[in-house]
């Protein structure tokens, strides 16, 4: 029985401890012969197991007709029914020990005193409904408790799967064009076609596999970027010029993979894709101020983008959120004919 | 067989040398030109008048169905896009064909195969006897909002003025076209369309009945059930124009 050792029945034991020890105490102490005291024992421990035990029983009844949309006044009725149940049960028990058991040990006749009877049924009454509004509450708290762990556990998977969902985003646009692209191309340039191939590749297998790391090195991200960027170019051709200011101290920094991969392809997509003649792509990467910098610079208006660009956009600012909280920025602005993206975090 | 006269549509320039490579299997279809922007695409289809177009979606500045928009009569058109399941589920009507980048060789030879078949129940010529621009297989292309229709002249039973617009109804559909009734007026065939009254151009192969009307109006019911009367004006025209 797990009822006997459950967490639950620690409340039920103590409150039974706690209401008899000190009338026992009284009684034990002040009983003038040794027989007396004697039997205050017997009747303490019998009391206590007594206690404990339809304690338990009404437990047991509470936990196994349980519905969860029961009505409180039913409920209330329920529960008084068992109180009463118990109760009978005691007295059954109880009077015949009290009256024969202690007839037989004092060797003389015990009448049982009215108020003793009233006073006794009193008291536990009073003792069940502490124990049950102690029960009660000690469930309430383990549900708080479950609820809070669960719900804690729910935001993490939930900031998990954003997360990958976020880094995994590969434009399908992208993937076919390039496919279609280097077909066309190996009619002309075998070599290239190939090393477009493998470029492909990798860029792929980063943004299946590496991306499910929460970070990555500013290098290994620059190498993604060249790889879109030169196969960018097999669409674009002469539409498309880039330019890349990384600082060579910062190329192992940890940082959120697929991110200026997707800011440069923003750029592309959104700018060099929109202009008949192309334009320039610049990336920067490095400190500025404190705050480690990721800018990207593309030809165009941010017009353009406006209506469009927002799922990248907001990918970028919720994983920053994820990742950092208020300690990263993302910014978004258009200036002389350029538009400009800015990252900063710690 | 007759040929076919083909031009392409597209920005990049290694997929229009894919499209040229797999036309090499067409003899049938000969390519008039290619180009790299809308724009450009605009002003080859008016200088070549092709039977078909290959056009790509995506195109810098402008899309494709810009220059579907902007052209008066469209060539039997095939999309080709990389991924663009949303643009291609604009159509709502006539479902054009669309071939998915990189392009199926068997895929591309059952879409050749569609527009011929196209070609051959339709009698193809490029102006209508009256001069007019327009002539009954010509085909439209209508967008409202986000649905798009591809739509053969002899299909649409009415035109009517809404406002500054022109409603086009046809089978079920009644999309706005931002085009004044007297400019679609000018473009349409005598011999099919007619100018019922200032509101609205019916399709003379579309009327139910005729029935005559107070102060020498007619009345005419359409096959989409629609009701519109002649004016007095217009009512002698069409009698000696079905005649009566």
């Amino acid at each position: 029985m797990r009822f006997f050792y459950d967490k639950k029945a620690i409340i039920n034991y103590l409150v039974w401890i706690i209401s008899l020890a000190p009338a026992y105490i009284l009684k034990y102490s002040t009983a003038k012969e040794a027989i007396d005291k004697e039997y205050t024992i017997y009747e303490g421990i019998l009391y206590l197991i007594l206690g404990v035990g339809l304690t338990f029983g009404i437990q047991m009844l509470i936990d196994k007709y349980d519905r969860p949309k029961e009505p409180i006044f039913r409920k209330f009725i329920r529960i008084a029914g068992y109180f009463l149940v118990a109760l009978i049960l005691y007295n059954l028990i109880m009077y015949p020990f009290a009256i024969y058991v202690s007839a037989w040990m004092s060797q003389e006749p015990v009448s049982p005193s009215k108020y003793g009877f009233i006073g006794t049924n009193v008291v536990n009454i009073f003792i069940w409904i502490t124990w049950y509004i102690v029960y009660v509450l000690f469930q309430l708290l383990d549900k708080l408790q479950q609820s809070r762990v669960h719900s804690a556990e729910l935001a993490s998977n939930l900031r998990e799967s954003q997360l990958n969902a976020l880094k995994g985003q590969i434009n399908p646009h992208f993937i076919f064009n390039s496919l279609n692209n280097i077909r066309g191309l190996m009619l002309e340039d075998v070599e290239r076609s190939r090393d477009s191939l493998t470029r492909l590749s990798e860029m792929l297998r980063y943004s299946l596999v590496k991306s499910t790391n929460d970070s990555i090195s500013l290098e290994e991200e620059m190498e993604m970027v060249q790889n879109f960027v030169e196969i960018s170019k097999i669409q674009f051709e002469d539409r498309l010029s880039y330019e890349e200011n990384i600082d060579p101290t910062y190329l192992s920094k940890p940082i959120p993979p697929m991110i200026i991969q997707l800011l440069v392809e923003n750029a592309t997509k959104h700018g060099i894709a929109k202009l008949k003649n192309g334009g320039l792509v610049h990336v920067f990467a490095g400190m500025e101020a404190d705050n480690f910098v990721i800018r990207v610079i593309n030809t165009g208006q941010l017009a353009y983008a406006q209506n469009s660009t927002k799922l990248g956009l907001q990918n970028i600012e919720k994983r920053l959120d994820l990742l950092y909280g208020n300690k990263a920025s993302f910014s978004l602005e258009e200036r002389e004919g350029k538009v400009i993206a800015e990252i900063k975090m710690p | 067989m007759n040929t076919l006269k083909a031009v392409i549509v597209e920005d990049s320039r290694l997929a229009r040398n894919e499209l040229k490579v797999l036309l090499k299997d067409f003899p049938d279809i000969q390519l008039l030109g290619e180009a790299a922007n809308v724009d450009e695409g605009i002003e080859l289809i008016h200088s070549t008048q092709p039977d078909l177009l290959f056009l790509d979606i995506n195109m810098p500045e402008k899309d494709g169905f810009d220059l579907l928009e902007a052209l008066d009569e469209v060539p039997v058109t095939i999309f080709t896009t990389a991924y663009d399941e949303y643009a291609i589920k604009s159509f709502e009507y006539n479902a054009l064909d669309y071939l998915l980048k990189p392009i199926n060789t068997k895929r591309f030879a059952k879409a050749i195969e569609k527009v011929r078949s196209q070609f051959e129940q339709v009698p193809h010529s490029s102006s209508s006897e009256d001069g007019k621009i327009l002539h009954e297989h010509s085909q439209l292309f209508i967008k409202d909002g986000e649905k798009c229709w591809m739509v053969r002249l002899n299909e649409i039973t009415l035109f009517e003025i809404n406002g500054n617009y022109t409603q086009v109804y046809f089978e079920q559909n009644k999309p706005l076209i931002y085009r004044s009734l007297n400019q679609i007026e000018q473009k349409l065939p005598d011999s099919h369309f007619f100018r019922a009254n200032r509101q609205q151009i019916i399709n003379l192969n579309h009327i139910k009945s005729v029935v005559p009307w107070f102060n020498g109006k007619l009345k005419l019911t359409l096959q989409n059930g629609s009701e519109v009367e002649i004016s007095r004006r217009q009512s002698a025209d069409f009698k000696n124009k079905l005649s009566f």
